[in-house]
């Protein structure tokens, strides 16, 4: 769902809204509903996932 | 094995390996678990994932394949796993008709088709898998109905996919497939002693081309593919200097990169000047390419070591 969500507001700002304004309002409402939103915080917590060696054993 | 290919060699494998995993997601609980385009699973900026990325499962086979100093992936069953992942990946993201997309939805490209079949057949029979027939012989048929008449060095990416598919699965068709391929491929040869690569010839492209051929030569000995071969290492010899480089001003894709592959195999002058360029640190290896080409360029390195350790890639 979520990746969804990023490529419909990136769409729509190619298309449609083209205004630094509307990106900066869908920045915020990103950020207030899918990064700190709690049910989701375990999905967001910044994790680079590059290769660690412990990950051969 | 050689020396300087060991002391040239090593670290630029077993660093791009660290960066080549990262680009794979390792999470076996993901659903894009065996996905390699980063930019798709981990940051989520594209929609739609290159399956070129997918390459780098070869990458990884070869790494698994060859023992060497200091290779911690040698025989390692989460790089197993994560090579099987990336295989079960590529299915998954094979369009209806065979093809895959490189750029965008719905591209049937053919160059994301051919160079990802031979790759992930190379690995199936590096690693003597036996599952993905099915996806192989749709990719095949696809490729067996398309040509991109304007890039030898892409249908020479077909003519190895081709031959591999012919002898995973053993069916006649595919190799009726590959030889139509090589014949479609001779039209693009210029007396000059280049093969055609979009207006003109190309070093890096070609060396590509030279790079496939050779590995195909290696299995069919084909005396005819070994000629063409030989014109167009002589073709490039003297456009590249005793570092390994060239001037890519003037040529028609502007490629500034060298597969040294084919040249490894046929003990040509510009392996060494290669190596020279590599013992100067002044040539593009695959850490230092971006990450869109580190993977095949990646690829034609691990293949020379493994070829150099007794193996055939």
């Amino acid at each position: 769902m979520k990746p969804l969500i990023y490529g419909v507001f990136r769409m729509l700002n190619y298309t449609i809204f083209r205004s630094d304004a509307v990106a900066q309002s869908m920045k915020k409402i990103l950020i207030k509903h899918l990064i700190l939103n709690k049910k989701e915080n375990k999905r967001y917590v910044a994790s680079s996932k590059f290769f660690s060696i412990n990950e051969l054993q | 094995m050689n020396t300087s290919l060991k002391s040239l060699y090593y670290p630029i494998l077993l660093d791009t390996a660290w960066r080549v995993l990262g680009f794979g997601n390792r999470d076996h609980t993901s659903k894009t678990f065996g996905c390699f385009d980063r930019m798709f699973w981990h940051y989520r900026m594209i929609d739609y994932p290159n399956s070129r990325y997918q390459e780098s499962v070869y990458f990884l086979a070869l790494l698994h394949e060859t023992p060497f100093d200091g290779n911690i992936f040698y025989k390692n069953k989460n790089v197993r796993a994560w090579i099987n992942a990336g295989i079960a990946y590529w299915e998954d993201i094979q369009l209806s008709d065979g093809s895959f997309n490189e750029s965008y939805p719905f591209e049937h490209s053919f160059v994301a088709t051919a160079f990802t079949v031979s790759a992930i057949s190379n690995t199936i029979r590096l690693l003597s898998v036996t599952n993905s027939m099915k996806s192989l012989e749709k990719s095949g048929d696809w490729l067996m109905r398309h040509n991109n008449l304007f890039v030898a060095n892409q249908m020479a990416g077909a003519v190895m996919a081709l031959w591999n598919i012919y002898h995973c699965t053993g069916k006649n068709r595919f190799a009726d497939g590959y030889k139509e391929k090589l014949s479609r491929l001779k039209t693009l040869y210029q007396t000059d002693g280049y093969f055609i690569e979009y207006t003109g010839c190309d070093i890096g492209y070609s060396s590509i081309l030279v790079s496939y051929l050779a590995q195909y030569y290696e299995e069919s000995k084909d005396a005819e593919v070994r000629i063409w071969i030989n014109r167009c290492m002589a073709y490039m010899d003297s456009r590249i200097d005793e570092n390994g480089n060239y001037d890519f001003s003037a040529t028609s894709r502007q490629t500034q990169y060298l597969y040294p592959y084919g040249f490894f195999v046929f003990n040509h002058p510009v392996f060494r000047r290669h190596l020279q360029g590599l013992t100067n640190g002044i040539i593009l290896t695959p850490l230092r390419v971006d990450d869109r080409f580190c993977i095949p360029l990646a690829i034609d390195y691990a293949k020379i070591l493994h070829h150099a350790a007794g193996g055939h890639a």
